[in-house]
């Protein structure tokens, strides 16, 4: 399948937002970060939630119909708009309670299930029986792990600019990191013992001996074929060994030594979660593969 | 509850193309998409080890399957995948907001975006035929009479195509006396097995469409 551009910046921005969502809603419950650092995670959280939907805006041929019946409950965009919604809304929440003062344990809580969910909810949509290598329960440890990663990256960060204390989101950011490597691993593994069968040839008397699809093992695809420098450069040495070294160092650093060190690893958590998502693509063929 | 169907006899099916054509012609279905089209399954060897000429081989006509628990149905964010009162799949253009998750989920990669439209598309099983009492185009057009219409739930000796010409020679011969003829599948194509029968692969979405396939090894 050819890589949808739009989806995979509305999953990124998705994965984010809970992500940050849950670790503000933990920090707060926990009692760590200024009302500075709160705010400042909230109006991030919300840009980043309207930047994803703006981009899947893209994906949608007739976006204009978009309230002509939209809700079919079974739907995973159905529940995607559902937690969006329910995000925007305890954001808003966050915001109004940080102007009376200190944010509510309740609204920390709710923000942590909501966060959860709508991780949830993104990998849910793309768990489709027709799609073997979506199919798996590993595509959910590695939205969650991605989520987690980038959450406490956005976190680290955020924490570096309001001036507050990082330790604790810098150690998270570490620990994410290994949890992101921990999850690539056991999808690289239940991928490879998925094989598809080669079931049929083009009807095409100029290419007799054309094979439908390619049937080889999708693995060395990912592992040494087309899209090894996606996984190898991208997903491994930037998005997973230069964050866990940058969180490594600097997880213990000032909050003033770490604003570009941290700033350097959520771009490589990006850049490695644009890059996983480009792979999920290209290996989403069917269960049954012809033209 | 009715499942209207389609059953091919994959033994009579000589990969003439005339259903996809047919269907192209009747759906005015766009360059590049194709509501039923065909796969040539093999050369495969007849037994182990076998080479030419021990090799057989058969046409798999592929379009929407109509499942009984389609999975396009349940990702549709617009209920503009429906299944309906007949059985078959039907898109409400009008509600297609072309986000292409049915696309994702269907498992035979036999829905199409028809770019000009910008709406996603597929085998309606000529639901503006058959609702009038007529068979969908490809069943009509089948020169080998490999393909068969009719309700899943009376079983497949129940499906029917056009008869035969003889069978209406004489005096009322005519286009409409043709198009009006019916012949049952039971009586007249070679005898099958129950194990003879086979669907595409199923992924819990249970695909309506049969397939006859006799004394070759199913590959589909």
């Amino acid at each position: 399948m050819a890589t949808q551009w739009p989806l995979v910046i509305f999953t990124l921005a998705l994965c984010c937002a809970g992500g940050l969502l849950f670790m503000q809603s933990l920090m707060a419950i926990l009692g760590k970060g200024s009302a500075k650092f709160q705010k400042l995670a909230a109006i991030t959280n919300i840009c980043v939630i309207v930047i994803g939907g703006i981009a899947v805006f893209f994906h949608l041929q007739h976006w204009e119909r978009i309230f002509n019946g939209f809700g079919h409950i079974t739907s995973g965009i159905t529940h995607e708009l559902i937690m969006v919604v329910l995000a925007l809304a305890i954001l808003i929440v966050f915001l109004v309670m940080l102007k009376k003062g200190e944010l509510p344990k309740w609204a920390a809580y709710a923000g942590l299930v909501i966060a959860a969910l709508m991780v949830f909810v993104t990998a849910n949509s793309y768990n489709m029986a027709a799609r073997p290598v979506w199919n798996t329960f590993a595509w959910y440890l590695f939205i969650f792990a991605d989520a987690y990663l980038m959450g406490a990256i956005a976190a680290w960060l955020l924490g570096a600019i309001a001036g507050d204390e990082t330790k604790f989101a810098g150690r998270q950011s570490f620990f994410a990191a290994i949890a992101k490597a921990v999850a690539v691993a056991i999808y690289t593994a239940v991928i490879g013992g998925i094989k598809f069968a080669s079931v049929g040839h083009y009807f095409d008397p100029t290419q007799p001996t054309k094979a439908v699809a390619e049937t080889g093992s999708y693995i060395s695809r990912m592992l040494s074929g087309d899209l090894a420098g996606a996984f190898w450069a991208g997903v491994v040495i930037i998005g997973i060994v230069a964050v866990l070294v940058i969180a490594f160092m600097k997880k213990d650093a000032e909050a003033k030594d770490v604003t570009l060190w941290a700033g350097t690893a959520c771009c490589c958590a990006v850049i490695g979660a644009i890059c996983f998502r480009v792979i999920f693509f290209a290996l989403g063929s069917s269960v049954f593969l012809f033209y | 509850m009715t499942q209207y169907s389609i059953c091919v006899d994959l033994n009579r099916c000589m990969g003439c193309l005339a259903c996809s054509v047919a269907c192209k012609m009747v759906n005015d279905v766009p360059i590049g998409s194709f509501w039923n089209k065909m796969l040539r399954i093999g050369p495969n060897p007849r037994y182990e080890g076998a080479e030419v000429p021990d090799v057989d081989m058969y046409y798999l006509p592929v379009q929407c399957q109509h499942c009984g628990n389609p999975e396009c149905v349940k990702v549709c964010p617009t209920g503009a995948s429906q299944k309906v009162a007949d059985g078959t799949v039907q898109i409400d253009k009008e509600k297609c907001i072309g986000c292409q998750f049915c696309v994702m989920a269907c498992p035979y990669g036999v829905r199409y975006l028809n770019a000009d439209e910008k709406v996603v598309e597929k085998c309606t099983l000529c639901e503006q035929k058959t609702s009038q009492g007529e068979l969908p185009q490809c069943v009509i057009n089948c020169g080998g009479r490999a393909r068969w219409f009719g309700d899943l739930e009376k079983g497949i000796d129940s499906f029917v195509a056009y008869d035969e010409p003889h069978s209406v020679y004489g005096p009322s011969l005519s286009y409409d006396a043709m198009a009006a003829s019916r012949v049952a599948m039971g009586g007249y194509v070679n005898p099958y097995s129950s194990s003879d029968v086979y669907t595409l692969p199923d992924v819990g979405n249970k695909p309506s469409m049969r397939y006859i396939l006799r004394n070759k090894k199913w590959q589909g």
